[in-house]
C-alpha cells in the first residue's frame, strides 16, 4: 500500500526546516529497528539524509539512530513525522513530494537474509509556512 | 472412515487491513462490522496490528475487548502472533531469546479469551518443544503457520510434524494456510500491474515463471526459493520495473504456494486452526487462484471441525473491491463446497464456541 505513505496536506515548513507525515506501507507494528532507510525529496531537492529526524509517540531520532532501538515501535495507525532541513524549492503553489521507505520485515527471512522492502510514494501539495520559532 | 467435519465460519480482521489502516474503522467497529454482516462466528487478529503496545496489553483492553466479544456474540478463533527472529539489525534473535520473545504474546492470548495462537515458522522444533510448558500453562494451543514458500513436505515443516508426533501433545499443531496451494496467478494482481503501465511482456514474464516454478513444484530448500526470487527480480530490472522488483519477488514467490492440495492429509490430524487464504471471487462464486472447493473437500472429508478464517489478501493491490463482500462471497463458496461434501459450516455462535471456543481449566 505504498500510495498511503505520504499524508497529504501534511507538507509545512518552519524557518530552515521542513516536515511532513508519513503513514507505514505495511500492516502490523514494526520495532523502529526495521526502518533500514529514508529518502525525501521536494520538488526534486534532496533533503539531507542527516538532517532528518523521524518522530513517533512524542519521541524524535536521527535515522541512524534507528537501527538499535528494537525496543521502541510504530504502530500501524500512527502517523511518523519527518523534519529535515529545506531545500530550494520552486516558487509555486504546490510542490511534488516523493518519500522512499525501506523497511525490514522481522518475521520473514529468505536465503537473501531479513526481507527488506522498498516502497515509495509521490504526491502534490501545497506547503503550509508558519513563523520561524522554537520548535513545538 | 473418518466422519464427515463441519469447520466453523470465521474471519480474521487482516482481511480488513486497508479500510483499518485507511483509518476509515476503528477496531472495535471493525468487530461490530463483521458481526453485523455474519462474517463470524469466529474471529481472528493479528496482535501487533490490532493492539497498541501488543504484547503489552493493558488491563483495560482486555475488559473492553471481552464485553466486545460479549455484545457481539462473536467466537475468538485465533491470535496471531508474531516471531519477529529478524528483530535486531546486528544479528538474528537467539533461540532463547525468541523463545522469550513469545512468551508474553502466548500469555496474553489467554487473557483475550483466544483458544489458539497462531506462531510463525523461524520457531524450531526445540523452540515449539521448549514452548509446550509455556501453551500449558495458559491452556491454549499454539499452531505454527504453514505459509508458502513453506508447505506441508518442506523439511522444516516434516522436521515440526516429526517432533509433534513424539511429544504427543494436543496444545502443539499447525495452522494450514491456503495460499501454500495456488493454482493461478491472481487476475485482480496482473491487471493492476497493467493499470500501473508495465508491459505485457513483463506480465507474461511473471505469469510464466510462476508456471515454471508451479511445474518444479514447491521449493525443498532456501536456495531453491532464493533462486526463484532473484529470476522475479531480474525479470523486473530488465523491464524497467526495478522499483517494484522486490515487491513483485515477494508476491510470485512468497504469496502464491505450489503445494497440490493433496500435499495437506498428512498435517491435517495436526491442524489446529486453517487461515481460508483467497484473492478473488469470480463471476460465477469461484476462486480463480485458489483452489477453495478442493481444500474444503480434503479439510471436510479429513474431519476437521477448527475454524476456518476467512483471509483476504488481495488488500495488497486491490483497492476497488469492498473487503466485507468479498469475504463473504468465499464464505458462501466454503459452506457451498462443504454442502457438496455431505456436511454442513458452523455459523451458530453457539455451535462454533462448543468446537472451537476456550475451556475455563485447561483447554484440552
Amino acid at each position: 500500500m505504498p500510495e498511503q505513505i505520504i499524508e497529504p496536506g501534511t507538507l509545512a515548513a518552519r524557518g530552515d526546516r521542513v516536515r511532513l507525515s508519513v503513514r507505514m506501507p505495511w500492516y502490523r507494528a514494526l520495532p523502529l529497528s526495521s526502518v533500514a532507510d529514508v529518502r525525501w525529496m521536494v520538488d526534486g531537492a534532496q533533503v539531507p539524509r542527516d538532517s532528518i529526524t523521524w518522530t513517533v509517540d512524542g519521541r524524535s531520532h536521527r535515522l541512524d539512530d534507528l537501527p538499535a532501538r528494537h525496543d521502541l515501535w510504530w504502530y500501524v495507525l500512527d502517523s511518523a513525522e519527518l523534519e529535515g532541513d529545506l531545500p530550494a524549492l520552486d516558487d509555486r503553489a504546490e510542490h511534488r513530494v516523493s518519500v522512499t521507505l525501506s523497511l525490514y520485515i522481522p518475521y520473514i527471512t529468505t536465503d537473501l537474509g531479513v526481507l527488506r522492502i522498498e516502497e515509495k510514494d509521490a504526491k502534490t501539495m501545497p506547503l503550509t509556512v508558519t513563523r520561524k520559532g522554537r520548535s513545538a | 472412515m473418518t466422519a464427515p467435519g463441519t469447520p466453523v465460519q470465521g474471519v480474521t480482521l487482516y482481511s480488513f487491513t486497508r479500510a483499518f489502516h485507511g483509518r476509515r474503522y476503528t477496531f472495535e467497529e471493525l468487530v461490530r462490522e463483521v458481526a453485523r454482516r455474519g462474517l463470524g462466528p469466529g474471529l481472528e487478529l493479528v496482535g501487533f496490528q490490532s493492539i497498541k503496545g501488543f504484547p503489552d496489553v493493558d488491563p483495560g483492553f482486555v475488559t473492553r475487548f471481552r464485553s466486545l466479544i460479549d455484545e457481539t456474540g462473536l467466537v475468538p478463533t485465533c491470535l496471531s502472533a508474531n516471531a519477529d527472529a529478524g528483530l535486531r539489525r546486528d544479528r538474528m534473535l537467539t533461540d532463547d531469546e525468541l523463545v522469550d520473545y513469545m512468551r508474553p504474546q502466548i500469555a496474553v492470548a489467554r487473557e483475550l479469551g483466544f483458544p489458539v495462537v497462531r506462531v510463525q515458522i523461524s520457531l524450531t522444533p526445540d523452540d515449539m518443544e521448549r514452548l509446550l510448558p509455556v501453551a500449558e500453562q495458559h491452556g491454549v494451543r499454539l499452531g505454527l503457520e504453514i505459509h508458502s514458500h513453506q508447505h506441508p513436505r518442506h523439511p522444516r515443516i516434516q522436521a515440526l510434524l516429526e517432533r509433534y508426533e513424539k511429544l504427543g501433545s494436543p496444545l502443539l499443531g499447525f495452522v494450514p494456510d491456503w495460499g501454500a496451494s495456488l493454482r493461478a496467478v491472481p487476475s485482480t494482481l496482473l491487471r493492476k500491474y497493467r493499470e500501473a503501465g508495465y508491459d505485457e511482456d513483463l506480465l507474461t514474464g511473471i505469469e510464466q515463471l510462476w508456471r515454471e516454478h508451479h511445474a518444479e513444484g514447491p521449493p525443498m530448500t532456501e536456495p531453491q526459493h532464493g533462486r526463484w526470487f532473484r529470476q522475479v527480480m531480474e525479470l523486473a530490472h530488465r523491464h524497467g520495473a526495478g522499483d517494484r522488483a522486490i515487491e513483485m519477488a515477494v508476491n510470485i514467490t512468497g504469496l502464491f504456494g505450489h503445494a497440490p492440495a493433496s500435499d495437506w492429509a498428512e498435517v491435517l490430524p495436526w491442524a489446529v486452526h486453517t487461515h481460508g487464504k483467497f484473492y478473488e471471487i469470480d463471476a460465477d462464486g469461484d476462486e480463480p487462484s485458489v483452489p477453495v472447493r478442493e481444500l474444503v473437500d480434503l479439510w471436510v472429508g479429513s474431519g476437521y471441525s477448527g475454524a476456518i478464517s476467512s483471509e483476504w489478501e488481495g488488500f495488497h493491490w486491490n483497492d476497488w473491491d469492498d473487503p466485507f463482500d468479498v469475504v463473504a462471497r468465499e464464505q458462501a463458496l466454503i459452506r457451498a463446497s462443504a454442502a457438496a461434501n455431505g456436511s454442513r459450516v458452523i455459523v451458530d455462535p453457539a455451535e462454533a464456541r462448543r468446537l472451537v471456543g476456550l475451556r475455563e481449566g485447561r483447554n484440552i
